[in-house]
């Protein structure tokens, strides 16, 4: 976390991670949230995965793929999350591993994130209002429910309709060029 | 082995996503995702949505589309429509929006309780002739680091004041900070049935807008008093060791985005023995080598939030 700032000189291991981090949240939030559903639980598995990247530093070698060293922490983070839930209606350890193993590459998740957003114009307005209560504002489905004039049931199917949506857009999008 | 169904499949990934699943379909579910690689691909495909939509959601044009927020870049004149902005994530990126995450949320995003709200700092960095210290805060209420006040700039909407904090260029490769410590000790504490945060807002400014910027709010809490955190700050090993509370907002700029100031607020929820809290607000090149670009900093305002959580 900290930047030792009692010198002017080049940055030290950490910075550089942290910085490259900074950098890069994008694609391994995207990562941690597709394991790890729950907007709670992933934001703790960031903030584990922030602060052991930061530990572990000295071990990144500059120059290999700093995603793909931060998402296999962070693949281990969600897995220490599970264990420690327990719960029984989530996916298997044995399931998330195989998850992680078949996880998008960098580049892959980066060119599904330029489609989604113009995947998301497409949608109807009541629709993103949908999203962005869920995503932006974390809204739960009753509370969505309420300030939409649905059931939650209603709000779920919507929502599970538009990433299913989002889902061939992005597909159609993406590939003819692969 | 139950047949595997793409549009069951579909459904239980998309309830797995909501939090919805049953035990017998999280079983069901595992054991396909266990087996198929096709049922791998296809969970990754919907919960790369799910996973991303979060970031799209930030843009600015797609908020206007939902009619809850502007889209002009944070000035002087619309400040006072934030105020209306009651139930908000822990931390907040406003302003031109593009990738802005936060790693870490501690406090609840919507809050029904009662809220007490004391405003303990307002800087905007008008007095000239001060000079900040490089060195990491040895006492509190003194700002220090890479840090200059200057001038505001024609180019610079009016945020608070003539003058701006003006962030020094450093290594290529890295940000500048300053920082601030707050004593808690200073303030009188809250009641047993009350959970204090301190929420931080700052509006920071790139003089280049064509490339991507980086900014950062972080903030952490310790058990130690001001004069104790410098050693600890500068040791990573001691200070994750120590540090009881630890929160932070990265936000990247749009390439090519629009000029204006970039507000963004976190807010830590501070541990019941916490005795100082440091404030560390990060500005530079998104791009290593790039330095082309000036940063500013201006309109800190920090709170001390109390909210009441009575014990059940």
């Amino acid at each position: 976390m900290p930047n030792p700032d009692d010198r002017n000189e080049a940055p030290d291991a950490t910075e550089r991670v942290q910085l490259l981090f900074v950098r890069h949240e994008n694609s391994i939030r995207a990562f941690v949230r597709a394991l790890q559903p729950s907007l709670s639980d992933a934001d703790d598995v960031m903030q584990e995965t922030f602060l052991t990247i930061s530990r572990k530093a000295s071990t990144f070698e500059q120059g290999t793929n700093f995603v793909a060293w931060a998402c296999g922490i962070a693949r281990l983070k969600v897995l220490e999350n599970f264990r420690q839930k327990k719960r029984a209606n989530v996916l298997s350890e044995a399931a998330i591993i195989a998850l992680s193993e078949d996880a998008p590459s960098p580049e892959s998740l980066s060119e599904m994130q330029d489609a989604l957003d113009g995947c998301l114009e497409r949608l109807t307005a009541k629709v993103r209002d949908l999203l962005w209560r869920r995503y932006s504002r974390r809204q739960s489905s009753t509370e969505m429910a309420a300030a939409a004039g649905m059931t939650s049931t209603a709000v779920r199917v919507a929502l599970s309709k538009a990433r299913v949506a989002l889902r061939d857009c992005i597909n159609s999008q993406i590939q003819p060029t692969r | 082995m139950k047949e595997m169904d793409n549009n069951e499949l579909d459904a239980l990934i998309n309830a797995s996503l909501d939090g919805s699943l049953c035990e017998a379909e999280a079983e069901q579910l595992s054991q396909w995702i266990e087996e198929s690689s096709d049922a791998r691909k296809r969970y990754w495909e919907l919960a790369s949505v799910h996973g991303m939509i979060e970031q799209s959601m930030q843009s600015a044009s797609l908020k206007a589309a939902t009619g809850e927020q502007p889209v002009t870049p944070v000035r002087t004149d619309v400040l006072s429509r934030w105020r209306r902005i009651t139930s908000v994530a822990a931390g907040v990126a406003i302003g031109v929006l593009s990738a802005s995450l936060v790693w870490a949320y501690t406090i609840p995003l919507v809050s029904q309780t009662p809220r007490e709200v004391k405003e303990i700092l307002f800087e905007s960095f008008e007095d000239a002739e001060v000079k900040f210290p490089g060195r990491f805060p040895a006492i509190a209420n003194q700002w220090s680091g890479s840090l200059a006040s200057v001038a505001r700039e024609d180019t610079m909407p009016e945020v608070s004041g003539a003058r701006v904090g003006q962030f020094s260029k450093l290594a290529k490769s890295t940000l500048s900070y300053a920082r601030y410590l707050i004593d808690l000790d200073e303030h009188p504490r809250p009641g047993n049935e009350h959970v204090r945060s301190v929420e931080v807002e700052a509006s920071f400014f790139t003089s280049n807008p064509k490339e991507r910027s980086a900014f950062q709010i972080r903030l952490a809490a310790f058990s130690q008093e001001p004069a104790e955190i410098r050693p600890i700050w500068n040791d990573h090993e001691l200070l994750f060791d120590t540090v009881l509370q630890h929160v932070g907002r990265n936000y990247v700029t749009k390439a090519n985005g629009q000029s204006g100031w970039h507000r963004l607020r976190t807010t830590i929820e501070i541990p019941p023995r916490t005795r100082t809290v440091v404030i560390s607000l990060g500005a530079g090149d998104h791009k290593p080598g790039a330095a082309t670009s000036d940063h500013f900093v201006d309109a800190v305002r920090v709170h001390l939030v109390d909210s009441f959580d009575p014990i059940d």
